[in-house]
């Protein structure tokens, strides 16, 4: 049995009346207390010409309802000494508390109490909506690596809920209205699309109780169904190539195939030929392209756990002067020589350590404990089932990773390219 | 070895011969371990610009018989991770991995630090490496501020230099320099820590790793540098087209020894360490300026800094100084309120206690306390001073160390125009900063 999936066998875990799924895992070893509130709607959800809907919306969240002003959630959180904070992506928003013992009801109320309703005035919605504003000029417009992947993402994923930033684009942001996004609010955060999760040193029935003292009082919602995600075959299938030098200082490119999504057949496999691509300083894109060709200072790849197909992607920083179209041959090469011999026993044993190491450190503290029972919610529906990828990763065929590696030979090769401006200072 | 521990709760010291430390970190860990050698010396201890870092980062690339390859297939077939980094006062190797393995993985960094292989090919990669890393920090206004800050506040010092150095001064090293800086480094003072389940397990692995070092530098025991006062009083301006700025400002604080330490701590907490603060509540939540409005404070032993940092669209860069000035008047201009100062306490105690939650991260603040000249019961005793801060108290320590009780030092990358406003509104002295100077 893995870490993870001893983890998971301690998960205690229910559905209320209303639909919500609530989850415990308590160990009185633990010094602190985490609660994550995952709704099964994000940026994918947003509506056209506002995109953006979700992440604005998980702002909003802070600024007021009809029980508490504006201020006042936060100024309540922190006079517990209560931890805050809140994050939006493609299938979800989730918001989260890491808190010392003995504030589990009150925090679970004042959660419950904005998941409820809420009550915005005019001047905090617009403050707020800056705020945004600024954060996608700080966070994406100036900086080139995120550019280049909104970029890369919209033409790749043309036609899917993932095609737009979780940000949303500047004029939709600038568009969404405050009935907009209360509305959006009623119709999109129902009990039945919500996990409320406590992991810490904490009672289970006493804190089963607080969920459902706090969040069993919500009524059931109908709500809008969150858009259809197309398979992995209906994506588009021109490669894309988006090249950018504004800003840039350090050249790199990325390469983006379409891969599976979490809960589909063959997402282990596409996690293994990450991991022997470059899971590690001895993985084979970092032998070939740091070590051997010397074509490249930094190689990373990034399988995302998204609901629906979308991108993997591996980034690699250039070392001055090399043509990204010889990095991009050695990458072929590497993926042809592992879909035709496959992997070798001994990177397979290398990358079974790895994650189980990597599994170990990463649930030593509540607030990640957490955020693996909300990632499998938005994935599977369910608390538990993400649990098991370590144990898939320990018995990945051969032939099934030499078939992702297929699958990914097929496919379109989409590039983003960053390179600084001809005679820019860098 | 006879241990003469001190102990707070599940954290232990025992000396060691040279001056050196044992901490040991024990509580629930998965099976997860790290044995972390810390070093009292750095960057700052340099007598060649990113010598230390250098060292440290061939430290990897290979040893007399391990190639870089061989050495990480041997260190990834056991599942463990190496994570070398070279700061300004202290330096660190950390070995990560399941608590079985620890011994074997850090018997390759052993072998690593007897016997660099130091190879002309991997020189040349770290410092296409460095060169890389140096400058992706500074695509973005936020991060080219955040890179400039330390210059700006030690100029001309060692302290103020990039950690890395940079390529210029990278290019002069020679292989001695960069042993010499080994040598530097491995004769100063030492602590190592272990955390795990049960930290007792790995301590004879620690103390191996303790005599290889000894064996390495028999002239030990260097204590680490002293912080050094910084500059304040000027605005840097970095001319970057972009429609969005990176503000820092910085002004002084005590050294951590300070009587006066933990009301300065509670008084930036309240003024500006979270969203109910006023400084947070007026930039963000009313103006909409900005989406990140950080504060740190900073501990130092002999000296500390508080910082903020502030993102506004590059028009607004004048009205975010003009607004902090507002707000720092109308803050020192009236009396604190019981209940900001009870929120400010309970959210900095709440975050001191989130803080320490993993065997991992209390042995690193058990560490960091050690090098600040401080028990590790201080992790304990801290909470205890604070909860006891009287309102006037925080008032009293405000005077010498409040926003605008003293000068500070600005830095601001925007357009040529946002930075003329900057100038106007800082009040401040400002000279133009070249980014090339630390890349």
């Amino acid at each position: 049995m893995t870490v993870a999936t001893a983890t998971a066998a301690a998960i205690r875990t229910g559905v209320l009346d209303n639909g919500l799924t609530w989850a415990v895992l308590a160990d009185p070893r633990d010094r602190v207390v985490s609660t994550h509130v995952r709704v099964r709607a994000g940026s994918a959800d947003d509506p056209a010409g506002r995109t953006g809907m979700a992440h604005l919306l998980e702002h909003l969240m802070f600024r007021g309802t009809p029980n508490v002003p504006d201020g006042e959630f936060d100024q309540r959180m922190e006079a517990m000494g209560v931890e805050i904070n809140a994050s939006t992506w493609l299938d979800f928003t989730g918001y989260t508390t890491t808190a010392p013992p003995g504030t589990l009801d009150r925090v679970l109320a004042l959660e419950a109490d904005r998941f409820g309703r809420l009550a915005l005035e005019d001047a905090v919605f617009a403050a707020e909506r800056d705020v945004v504003a600024n954060e996608r000029r700080q966070v994406v417009e100036s900086n080139p690596e995120e550019v280049l992947g909104e970029r890369l993402w919209a033409a790749a994923l043309d036609g899917s809920p993932y095609a737009w930033p979780t940000i949303g684009w500047g004029a939709d942001i600038a568009a969404i209205e405050r009935d907009d996004v209360t509305a959006w609010h009623a119709s999109r955060y129902a009990p039945a699309r919500t996990a409320v999760i406590v992991c810490g040193c904490v009672n289970v029935d006493a804190a089963r109780a607080a969920i459902e003292a706090t969040f069993g009082q919500i009524a059931p919602r109908e709500t809008v169904p969150s858009p259809e995600r197309p398979g992995v075959g209906s994506l588009p299938t021109e490669p894309v190539s988006i090249a950018i030098s504004d800003g840039v200082r350090a050249p790199r490119i990325v390469i983006a195939w379409p891969a599976v999504g979490r809960a589909d057949a063959g997402f282990a496999a596409r996690v293994a030929f990450d991991e022997l691509l470059a899971g590690g300083e001895s993985s084979r894109l970092v032998q070939r392209l740091v070590d051997t060709d010397r074509s490249a200072t930094w190689v990373d790849t990034a399988t995302y756990h998204h609901r629906g197909a979308n991108l993997q992607e591996v980034h690699v920083s250039l070392r001055s002067g090399v043509e990204p179209a010889r990095v991009v041959d050695a990458i072929r090469d590497e993926v042809t020589r592992l879909a035709e011999q496959g992997p070798a026993a001994d990177e397979l044993t290398r990358m079974r350590q790895r994650v189980e190491t990597r599994d170990a450190f990463d649930l030593a503290s509540t607030s990640s404990r957490a955020d693996w029972m909300a990632e499998s919610f938005t994935a599977f529906g369910d608390v538990t089932s993400a649990f098991a990828l370590t144990e898939e990763l320990a018995t990945v065929s051969t032939d099934a990773i030499r078939a992702a590696a297929r699958d990914v030979l097929d496919g379109p090769w989409h590039r983003g390219t960053a390179l600084p401006a001809p005679g820019a200072d860098a | 070895m006879t241990p003469s521990p001190t102990s707070s709760a599940d954290l232990t010291t025992q000396p060691l011969a040279d001056g050196d430390e044992l901490v040991l970190s024990s509580g629930p860990a998965f099976g997860a371990a790290t044995v972390v050698l810390t070093l009292g010396d750095g960057a700052a201890g340099d007598d060649h610009a990113g010598a230390s870092s250098l060292a440290m980062q061939l430290l990897d690339r290979g040893t007399g018989s391990h190639d870089r390859r061989a050495f990480y297939d041997a260190l990834e077939l056991l599942g463990a991770s190496v994570h070398l980094r070279a700061g300004r006062g202290t330096s660190s190797i950390e070995v990560r991995g399941l608590e079985a393995v620890l011994p074997e993985a850090v018997d390759l960094v052993i072998e690593a630090m007897r016997d660099p292989a130091d190879d002309e090919d991997e020189w040349d990669a770290v410092l296409d490496e460095l060169a890389d890393d140096a400058e992706r920090a500074i695509e973005d206004p936020s991060g080219a501020v955040g890179q400039a800050l330390a210059p700006c506040l030690w100029p001309g010092r060692a302290w103020g230099r990039p950690v890395d150095g940079t390529q210029a001064t990278r290019a002069e090293l020679e292989l001695d320099d960069v042993r010499a800086a080994r040598a530097r480094l491995f004769g100063a003072q030492a602590r190592i820590g272990v955390s795990g389940d049960d930290a007792t397990r790995l301590t004879e692995v620690a103390l191996r790793w303790h005599d290889a070092l000894r064996s390495l530098s028999p002239a030990r025991g260097v204590e680490p540098p002293k912080t050094p006062s910084a500059r304040f009083g000027a605005l840097a301006t970095i001319e970057m087209d972009d429609p969005q700025a990176g503000m820092s400002i910085a002004w002084s604080a005590p050294g951590v020894h300070d009587d006066a330490w933990p009301a300065v701590a509670l008084h930036h907490a309240v003024y500006a360490g979270g969203f109910t603060s006023p400084l947070v509540r007026r930039i963000r939540a009313e103006a909409g300026l900005s989406y990140d409005v950080i504060s740190d404070l900073i501990g130092g032993r002999e000296a500390s800094l508080q910082v903020l940092e502030i993102s506004p669209e590059a028009t607004e860069v004048g009205r975010v100084f003009d607004e902090v000035a507002a707000c720092w008047a109308a803050f020192v201009d009236r009396a604190l309120t019981p209940d900001e100062v009870e929120t400010a306490r309970e959210r900095l105690l709440g975050s001191h206690a989130i803080g320490l939650e993993t065997v991992r991260q209390r042995l690193r603040a058990a560490i960091n306390q050690r090098w600040l000249g401080r028990p590790v019961e201080a992790l304990t005793t801290l909470p205890e001073r604070i909860r006891a801060l009287t309102i006037a108290e925080l008032e009293a320590a405000a005077t010498r160390w409040g926003p605008g009780a003293g000068p500070c030092t600005a830095v601001v990358a925007a357009p040529g125009d946002a930075l003329a406003d900057a100038a106007r509104a800082s009040g401040l002295d400002a000279h133009a900063f070249d980014l090339d100077t630390i890349v």
